[in-house]
């Protein structure tokens, strides 16, 4: 069953237009959406969310449509964006009395835990917070109305490995409820190697693929030689190539390639980097 | 609808507090100067002006990309706006109102048929200025939308003096001070109408705004 | 030889304290500054360049007292910070005549070959640029009076993968000059792996450990396993431990770990959550 499904997806501004897109999360796994700052990525979460409004296309949550049945829907999201948007001036006891009275699930008792475990001071207003409390607690809240599905605009961004790795935790622990999904977008690729099942790749707004992550990582490789010693690579195996100051490197399909060359495993940086800056032969 | 007021009410409570401070203050000046009924109108426009400052920490801390995931339709987050606007007036004319006619026992300055009258005239013109603020503020933003008022604002009131001078040119006279009166009293229904113009107006214009 | 050495770097700011800091960057490499939000990086960052006082200890670069020659050395000196600290209303061209004033040896052919380069436009306002192209105009200015050692602190912050690696060639294009050196704080321990020669940990306001990349990465290991198995290991090997929900995971000492044990290459990020995390 899919937790968000969206077709042709539409949206345009004066400077930049969504074209087309269309991809789904599959309910139960973790959604990693990458690309370039302005690739589209926080136009299609606040599309999914109808913050934005989409010019046409389908969008679909939990089988619903996304704006007739809205309220309903939002129920069951948690939304966690690069930043803390409370008025700064609210302490995490005043947000906590004010988000209990919004939705019916909330979980006091949770919410009062996660601040414990993250060490924030409940009684400290927002301002005085350092950024990784900000998100700390911002996470804190998308967690304590028991949400099915997190929707995550880079989340992670501008915090230390340790910090991360505390959050990623704590995704972890959400996902091993079956019911439970999250499209995470990150700039950080080595947090999605770690928890991501698919890979969503938005470039220039447009979907370049979407796909299951180990598929990815294991049907492509990087091979690495001089201009010469790429003659021998098989036409068919070369996806992209790119030429740098210590030679050339090509994105190669590993099913068309013989044992004989030497490749290594690609990283989702290293695709997203063939996929926008290599050249197509 | 309730979480968002108290969301807005504990935002502004910082503001509240130097609020309460300053309207001590005028207190003061109003014992000593006998200046009870001023007190009350300060206090209504004031409240009427949190609302305003509660557009302008929204816009600053983003708020309404958050706002807009919760389980709340964008209707209902209008209307949080709008009873926040009733409940800062008519609830500071209300904590207000009995202290200023304490006072006056001593004084007996003023009868409270006049501070009521004066009260209605200043609920009215405190709805009034939200029903134009409240939609200029959505549609064009706190920046923007301020130097509107601005205009709004000052614009009928420089020229009041010219209308009043022409209204004798052309001897139209104000009505007796009894109709006033009377049309003082009902000043504030009269101004729900444009307030609950205004919600229709602001629901729109925030039915199809992006964050 | 030496081209920067703090040496026993002490400074108290608040509550905060740096403690005995040392370490030193040698000609030609690259060292990767890392640490937690609030470890010491930026202070440590902001006393080499004086703009911080330090309480006590020693700091050289290019073997002169960083106080005391502080105009000679910043001809020679690259920085960036997290963000381009100029005015938002100016453009690269203005930019360019500013610092012509500023350094003796600015390149203006070569600034504008390297804007060329990154697509940086000439005539664009600073405020109207993503935040991608203000961190590409901040390498930029800070590399076109040629200098000889790049501070850079948390230059790759926010910023996607592909502007990521355009910088990282970018530097690495710097550092073949082999009379170049950079010190490189960052979060993104990715992006160090591939551009560090030695990784300087920064711990609560003191130095955990200086080592080489290559030491850290090939030196240390990394095994998964169940409780009863992790007993086989000798303690003295084991650097740190994280239980989880389906066994517990070692960060050990290849040298004191039989081969018998399948252990994996650490990265730089599993290293430091071990130290911080897996007391």
């Amino acid at each position: 069953m899919t937790a968000i499904s969206i077709r042709n997806l539409h949206k345009s501004f004066p400077a930049f237009a969504l074209r087309n897109i269309s991809f789904d999360v599959q309910k139960g796994t973790v959604m990693g959406f990458v690309g370039e700052n302005g690739a589209g990525k926080s136009t299609t979460i606040k599309c999914i969310l109808n913050v934005l409004k989409k010019d046409r296309g389908l969008i679909e949550i939990f089988g619903h449509d996304h704006v007739e049945e809205e309220v309903k829907i939002k129920e069951d999201i948690g939304v966690v964006y690069d930043d803390l948007p409370f008025p700064e001036m609210l302490t995490g006891k005043e947000i906590e009395k004010f988000m209990h009275k919004l939705y019916k699930k909330w979980d006091s008792p949770l919410f009062y835990q996660l601040l414990n475990q993250f060490k924030i001071d409940p009684s400290k207003k927002v301002k005085e917070l350092s950024r990784g409390m900000k998100m700390k607690l911002s996470i804190s809240i998308a967690f304590a109305h028991h949400p099915k599905l997190l929707i995550l605009d880079e989340p992670t961004s501008g915090l230390d490995p340790i910090v991360r790795d505390e959050i990623l935790d704590l995704f972890l622990t959400f996902m091993q409820d079956d019911n439970h999904t999250i499209l995470f977008s990150s700039h950080i690729t080595s947090d999605l190697e770690k928890i991501a099942d698919t890979i969503t790749f938005i470039h220039e707004g447009e979907i370049v693929f979407s796909e299951n992550k180990d598929v990815l990582l294991y049907d492509y490789a990087i091979w690495k030689g001089s201009p010469d010693e790429m003659k021998d690579l098989p036409e068919e195996a070369i996806v992209r190539v790119r030429k740098g100051v210590f030679g050339t490197e090509a994105l190669v399909r590993k099913k068309y390639i013989s044992r004989i060359f030497p490749i290594k495993r690609p990283t989702i940086e290293e695709l997203m980097v063939f996929f926008t800056k290599g050249e197509i032969r | 609808m309730i979480a968002l007021i108290l969301k807005d009410l504990y935002a502004i409570k910082g503001q509240m507090k130097s609020a309460v401070y300053l309207l001590l203050f005028f207190m003061l000046l109003a014992f000593f100067f006998d200046m009870g009924p001023v007190v009350v109108m300060c206090a209504v426009l004031f409240g009427a002006l949190q609302v305003i400052t509660s557009f302008t920490f929204d816009e600053m801390s983003k708020w309404d990309k958050y706002g807009l995931t919760l389980p709340v339709s964008r209707r209902k987050i209008i209307a949080s706006k709008y009873a926040l606007s009733l409940l800062l007036t008519m609830g500071s004319a209300l904590i207000l109102t009995p202290l200023v006619l304490l006072f006056n026992l001593y004084f007996k300055s003023f009868s409270a048929n006049e501070l009521f009258s004066m009260l209605c005239v200043i609920s009215a013109a405190a709805f009034l200025m939200l029903s134009v603020s409240i939609p200029v503020l959505l549609k064009f933003g706190t920046q923007k939308g301020r130097l509107f008022l601005f205009a709004v604002v000052f614009i009928p009131v420089f020229f009041s003096g010219f209308i009043s001078e022409y209204m004798e040119r052309f001897s139209i006279y104000l009505p007796s001070l009894q109709t006033i009166k009377l049309l003082a009293y009902g000043a504030p229904f009269f101004m729900l109408i444009p307030l609950a113009l205004s919600y229709l107006v602001s629901a729109k214009i925030y039915s199809s705004k992006e964050f | 030889m030496n081209i920067l050495e703090v040496k026993n770097l002490s400074k108290k700011i608040g509550k905060f304290e740096l403690q005995n800091i040392s370490f030193e960057v040698e000609q030609g490499t690259v060292m990767g500054l890392i640490g937690q939000n609030g470890a010491g990086k930026s202070s440590i960052i902001r006393c080499i360049l004086n703009l911080f006082k330090k309480t006590s200890g020693e700091i050289t670069i290019f073997g002169k007292d960083h106080a005391h020659f502080e105009t000679e050395i910043r001809e020679d000196l690259g920085i960036v910070f997290d963000e381009l600290h100029v005015p938002d209303n100016l453009t690269a061209i203005d930019l360019d005549k500013i610092y012509q004033k500023v350094y003796k040896r600015w390149d203006s052919e070569f600034f504008f070959s390297l804007l060329d380069r990154f697509d940086i436009s000439k005539y664009d306002k600073v405020k109207v640029m993503s935040r991608g192209m203000k961190m590409k105009l901040a390498i930029v200015l800070a590399l076109s009076h040629h200098p000889k050692l790049l501070l850079l602190d948390e230059p790759t912050s926010g910023l996607d993968p592909i502007v990521r690696d355009e910088m990282l060639d970018l530097l690495l294009g710097f550092m073949e000059d082999e009379t170049h050196s950079i010190l490189f704080s960052s979060h993104i321990t990715s992006d160090l792996e591939k551009i560090a020669d030695t990784i300087t940990f920064i711990h609560k306001g003191e130095v955990l450990f200086t080592e080489t990349k290559d030491s850290l990465l090939y030196d240390y290991g990394l095994w998964k396993g169940t409780k009863e198995q992790a007993t086989e290991i000798p303690t003295h090997a084991i650097i740190g431990k994280r239980p989880g929900t389906f066994g517990i995971e070692l960060l050990v000492k290849r040298e004191f770990v039989s081969q018998a044990f399948p252990l994996e290459r650490p990265t730089i990020e599993e290293i430091m959550v071990f130290q911080v995390k897996g007391g």
